[in-house]
Parts: structure tokens; sequence; C-alpha cells
């Protein structure tokens, strides 16, 4: 290591300023660097934690709309279940008979007349025509 | 500068009391030392007596009873949401609802931090159109849990819940059941074979209650973190164990058929002034149940009631009763099926018998015998001492040997609850005149259930099909868990007794004590019988169950019917009371079934006459 011994103290004083200006300049580029890293750091940590945050936001979003979506499913079974119930209150035979008779004037038949379709020679001849009209049917469509 | 007073004064005390400077300062040090002693004494007093405790309550809490806080803290942040089974419904064989479960809410407070309670019992007694002085007690009892009202309308809960967010009715909260609320909306029909639930939706009697293990399903839970006002906090949930639905149950019976047959008994039961009536109907080739019925119903009656108990029996299957002449068709299929009487047989039909030193007769129903009568006439007319005959022929062994074939004295096995075997007195105790009773339907009790059995068996080439009421078990997708296939359960007669007895039965509506119960334009068979009612072992007076078990059409039998009343004013007569209601209902059932009759110009014929009564 060489070591220069300067005998001029007013040299020597400028020397000594010269040196703890430039370590000083030196000290203020580093400390530059680091607070540009903190800075860097900082934003990336804070787009993280917007970014997490975000996603935590849009979960608990989620999780929101799946309750809701699940009261939904329930509600529209429970629903389901009611209208069931209630196509079968409608279709209830008393029901039916009581409208039949008081609203539509309806009543069950005193008299019931028997059309014996087997022995009716008008009707064989329809049922024969209506028979031969569906071969027919059948043969336009091959 | 009062300390620096008072230690002058002291030392001036002292130096009265000739003590030098010294001497005082040795005291003061000493009387310091004292009292420090004192603090630190007081100190491990605090230390061991109530640190030291509270430490090792800390330790003991932190380690030993560390499970058992921590299930605390987890109850108090976590909370259990019932998600409610829904109880399986309950459908005809054409899969027509017949019961089913709908989830509702329920309303319940906790009345210590209720504020207003009058303001709420009143919100509430609007709200629920119940008595505000009902919902104040509840809401005034000490404690804090209270049910307000359950199983409340959507519509009510939804009320209340509007409140509670406005800020009313702090400590009423509306929370799910893990059970639903049973719905009939057929309303009463099939009362006796639905039967009924309890509160908490469980089943108490008929289906309901035998099925309840299939039916009834298992509630599952939300396990989460909740908040405050009992909220599920998002992305909080622990465990979800899932409801498991009830399975459905398709019956057996015909919600057509049904309806027939209770509109034709209650008529009826009501026309002839009867305390009860009860009706039958069985497929004839599978020993299903298509309708059974007994009036009066009970759903519509109070269930506290004093009668509601009595109302609630399915008399087809848990009353034993005699059965009078209709218990003939047993006799005359043993009869001819063991040989022991021919069909073209003259039997001793008088109209008097003795048998053991009592005198037997014949009804007084206006059909009078002769000397002697072929077994075919006998049931036709009925005749009580030909059967006597018959039974004496056959003999005690035998004739038993076939009661026990057709099922009496044992139960059917049906899927309903509280079917009873019938009496049926033990082969050992039964004297002559008690085989002689018998072959009449005395002396024997039995249910109308094992009446229909019997005949369907007698009717079906000697098969006797096992009675049952439930077709399949579903799940609630639709698919088939179970399903319930006809089976034969024995075989009493065989096939050419049947066919005889077939033409027997037919001639008792053709000719005999049946005529009421014809079906204009079909054949049909059948048998009636009018037993006088026993009741604290005598035999009361002017009380009569008028009965009869038909089928039809008799070519090929659709169904076996049995219609019962019990103690009709008037007719007592089993062909003149049952028979009419077998006639209107199976000419009813057979138009419901679209099955064609056999002779349709006799119903035209029967129609012509009318209209030209009416014209």
């Amino acid at each position: 290591m060489e070591v220069r011994i300067i005998s001029d103290p007013m040299k020597a004083d400028t020397r000594r300023r010269e040196i703890k200006t430039s370590s000083k300049r030196e000290v203020t580029k580093i400390s530059e660097i680091y607070v540009c890293l903190a800075a860097i750091m900082l934003i990336g940590i804070m787009l993280l934690g917007g970014i997490y945050t975000n996603i935590c936001a849009k979960n608990v979003q989620s999780q929101y709309r799946l309750e809701d979506l699940r009261e939904e499913k329930a509600k529209l079974e429970k629903e389901r279940l009611s209208l069931r119930l209630e196509v079968n209150k409608l279709s209830s035979l008393e029901r039916i008979e009581k409208i039949a008779e008081k609203e539509l004037g309806m009543a069950h038949p005193a008299n019931r007349y028997i059309l014996d379709m087997r022995n009716h020679s008008v009707l064989q001849a329809s049922l024969t025509d209506i028979a031969a009209a569906d071969s027919g049917l059948d043969g336009s469509r091959e | 500068m009062f300390r620096e007073n008072r230690k002058i004064s002291s030392e001036e005390t002292e130096r009265h009391r000739g003590k030098s400077a010294n001497e005082t300062a040795a005291d003061a040090f000493g009387w310091k030392k004292k009292v420090r002693k004192r603090i630190k004494g007081v100190c491990l007093f605090m230390l061991i007596f109530i640190f030291v405790p509270l430490m090792a309550k800390l330790a003991w809490m932190q380690s030993v009873e560390h499970e058992k806080y921590v299930k605390y803290a987890k109850g108090q942040h976590n909370g259990n949401n019932t998600i409610p089974a829904i109880r399986g419904a309950i459908t005809d064989r054409k899969y027509v609802v017949l019961a089913n479960s709908i989830s509702l809410p329920t309303v319940q407070a906790n009345p210590s931090i209720v504020k207003d309670k009058e303001r709420a019992s009143l919100l509430l007694s609007q709200i629920l159109e119940c008595p505000q002085d009902i919902i104040r007690a509840k809401l005034s009892i000490p404690g804090t849990f209270t049910y307000i009202q359950r199983k409340v309308s959507d519509d009510k809960a939804e009320k209340i819940k509007k409140l509670k967010d406005a800020g009313e009715l702090y400590g009423v909260d509306v929370v799910p059941e893990p059970t639903g609320k049973r719905f009939y909306p057929k309303g009463n029909l099939g009362a006796h074979i639905i039967g009924i639930t309890g509160l908490d939706d469980q089943g108490l009697d008929g289906i309901e209650a035998v099925m309840d293990p299939y039916l009834a399903g298992k509630p599952g839970s939300i396990r989460s973190e909740i908040s405050r006002d009992n909220v599920t906090i998002p992305g909080g949930i622990s465990a979800i164990t899932p409801a498991e639905p009830g399975k459905n149950i398709v019956l057996t019976i015909d919600e057509s058929v049904q309806y027939i047959v209770e509109n034709s008994l209650r008529k009826a039961v009501k026309a002839y002034g009867a305390e009860s009536g009860s009706v039958l109907v069985m497929d004839a080739k599978t020993g299903e149940i298509l309708a059974l019925a007994n009036m009066p119903d009970y759903k519509s009656t109070d269930p506290k009631s004093k009668e509601y108990m009595m109302l609630t029996r399915n008399k087809c299957v848990t009353d034993a009763y005699e059965p009078g002449s209709t218990f003939k068709v047993v006799l005359a299929a043993a009869a001819l099926d063991s040989g022991k009487v021919n069909i073209n047989d003259q039997i001793p039909c008088g109209d008097i018998v003795m048998v053991d030193g009592w005198d037997l007769h014949n009804a007084n129903d206006g059909f009078g015998g002769n000397a002697t009568e072929t077994i075919t006439d006998i049931i036709a007319y009925s005749f009580n001492t030909g059967s006597v005959h018959i039974g004496l022929r056959m003999g005690l062994k035998i004739y038993y040997g076939y009661i026990k074939a057709f099922g009496f004295g044992d139960v059917t096995g049906i899927e309903l609850p509280g079917e009873t075997e019938g009496i049926l007195p033990a082969m050992e105790d039964i004297k002559k005149i008690d085989l002689a009773t018998m072959s009449y339907g005395q002396s024997i009790s039995v249910t109308p259930l094992q009446i229909v059995s019997a005949v369907q068996g007698t009717i079906n080439n000697g098969e006797q099909m096992r009675p049952t009421i439930i077709r399949q078990i579903l799940d609630q997708d639709g698919n088939i868990i179970k399903d319930f296939k006809p089976e034969i359960k024995s075989r009493p007669i065989n096939s050419e007794t049947s066919f005889l007895m077939n033409k027997i039965m037919r001639n008792v509506i053709e000719n005999g004590t049946g005529k009421h119960a014809k079906i204009p334009g079909y054949l049909a068979g059948g048998k009636s019988g009018t037993a006088n009612i026993c009741e604290n072992g005598v035999y009361q007076k002017g009380m009569y169950n008028a009965s009869f078990v038909g089928y039809a059409p008799a070519e090929d039998p659709k169904f076996v019917m049995i219609v019962k009343i019990e103690k009709p004013k008037g007719t007592i007569w089993g062909g003149s009371v049952a028979g009419p209601i077998f006639s209107e209902i199976g000419r009813e059932i057979l138009w419901a079934l679209g099955i064609p009759p056999s002779f349709p110009n006799e119903i035209n014929k029967m129609a012509g006459e009318q209209q030209e009564k009416t014209n």
C-alpha cells in the first residue's frame, strides 16, 4: 500500500475536504439506490397487497353470491313443492265434482246407455275407413 | 414542610423524653424495616393465595380443560344452521300425491332479552293471528328460549323478518325447522290408510307410522362462523352435512276408486242411520288393496274429543266381528274341496236342527227352504240348518284345517298398523255346538280384510295372494328402491273347487239373497251376511252387522269387495243393506276402470225403463 505524506497543511486540508465530499457523495448515491429500492419494494408490496385485497374481495363477493344462490335454490325447491301441492289440491276429485255440479250445473248421469261398438255396423264401417286412412298415411310416409 | 415539622416535633418529643438523636434514627429505621416486612408479607400473601391459584386455574384451563373452552368459544362464534329434511310423499298407484311435506320456518324468542314485551306480543299476535295473551305469556316465561309458533307460513315469517330488520322485535328469531309440515292435498281421502303425523312430522298412524323409517328424512346442517346477528359469514363455512330427504311411498290404492268408495259409503251410513261402515276393495288377481274406507272418518274431528280415538281405528284391519253368513263361502269351499260334499248332493235343510240340546234355525229372511237342498241353494238362500249339516258332515278337523288354510286366526301381514288376527278358538276347545255355529259364521271373529282375502283366494283359481297396500318405494328422483311384487300366500283350494265356488256365488246374486247386489250389465258373484252383534258376552237384541262380500266381473274378476254396515236402523239384512251399496260401488268402479259390460243391452233396457218412468 502506498502512503503519501503531504507536507503542505493547506493541501492536506483540501485533500481531506475532497475525500470527505466524495465519500459524502458516495453515501448519498448509495442511499439514493436504497431509497429507490425501498420505494420499488413498497410499490411492489402495495401492488401485491392491492391484488391480494382485490382477490379477497372477489372471493368474499363470490361467497356472498354462493350464499344467495344457495338460498335461492332452497326457495325455488320449496316453491316447486308448494306448486306441486297446489296442483294436487286443485285436481282433487272432490273439488272437480263440486265445481261441475255447482258452477257448471252438471249432474251424474241417471241413465247410462251403452253403444256396443263390436256389433255396430255403421261404426264398424267408419272404423274400417279410419284404419284404411291410417294405412294410407303410413304408405305415403314410406 | 408538614413532614419536617412533624419530624422536628417528634425529635423534640424524643429529646423531651430524654433520648438522643442517634437512638431516634435507629428507631425510625427499625419501623421502616417493619413496614417493608409487612408489605412483603402482604405481597407474598397475595402471590400465594390470589395469583398462584389464578395462575394454576389458568394453567388448568389451558391444558386440562383446553378442549372444553375451545368448544365453548367455537359455540359462540360458530353456528349450526339446520338443513331441513323433507319427509317423503305418499302417492296412489298412479303417482297422485296424497300426502307431502314442505319445510316451514318457526318463530322463537329469547324472553330474557325481549325489551318491550307488550309491543312485541301485539305485533306478533297481529302477524301470527294468535291471541295476544298467549304470546305475552310465552314472552313472560323465565329463561332464554321459547317457541312462539312453530311451522308458520313463509308470508308471516317474512313479515316478522322485516320488522326485525327495522329494529323491532329484538330477541325474536325466525329459524328453519329440521322437519317440514305435512299437507294432505286430497283432504280426508284415504284418511285411515295414510294416517297422521305429529308436530315434528313423525308418523303416528297408518302408513305414516308403518313406513316412518322410509318416509322420515335425516336433517342436515351447515356449520359456519356467524355474526352477532346470527348471519352466516361468507367463507366461514367449516362443514356441510347434507340433508337426506325421505323416500316416497307408492300405495296400491287408486284415487278414483277410493273416492267412489268413500262417497258411497258416507251416503249409505247416513241413509241407514248406521253407527259405522267399512268398505274394502282388493284387486282379485294380485291381492293389492284398491280402496279402503271407514266411516265416519276422523280427520275432520277434533283430536282432543272423546270419539277421536275410536274414529282413528281402521276397522277393516283392527276390529274383529262375527262374519255371519259371509263365512259360508269358506264352509262351501272346504266342503267341496275336501270331497265331503258334491255339488249335486241333497243336504237336509229343515227349519230347525238340534245340536247338543240347542235349537239352531234358519234366519227369518223370507226365504223358505225344502227338506233337502243342494249346496248351491244352501249358499244362495243362506240356510243355516243346511250349513250346520255340511259342517257336521265335514267334521271339525277338516273344517278347522281349511279355516286355518284360508288364513283365519292369523294376521294377513298387510302394511297397516294394529292388525288383529281375529278370534279363532283352539281346536281342542271347540265343541260340537261351536262347530255347528261356526258353519254359519258365528263363534268365530274375523276382520273384513280376512274375509276379502279368503274370497279372493276362492275365486282366483285357489291362489290366495298376500294382501298388500304398498306398491313401491321410490327415492326423490323417482328411482325404484323397492318393488312389492304380488306374492302367493297359500293355495287353500284347487282350481276345480274355485270354478264351482264361482258358480255358487254367482247364483247368490242371480237368484239368492244377493239380488240387490246385482251390477246391471255385469256378471258378479258374492255372499251376504247378517250377524247378531255380541257385546260383553251377550248377543244384543236388534244390533246387527249387515255385510256383503262379492266380486265382479264373474268371468274375469277384477276386484273383490266387502261392504260392512254396523248397526243399521230399519232393515238389517246384509243382502238388503250392504248389497245395494256393493252394486253401486261395483258399477262405478267397473266404469272407472274401463271394464266393458258383458250385457250392455241390460243397461240400455234399464235406462229406457227409467226414462219412461221419468217421462
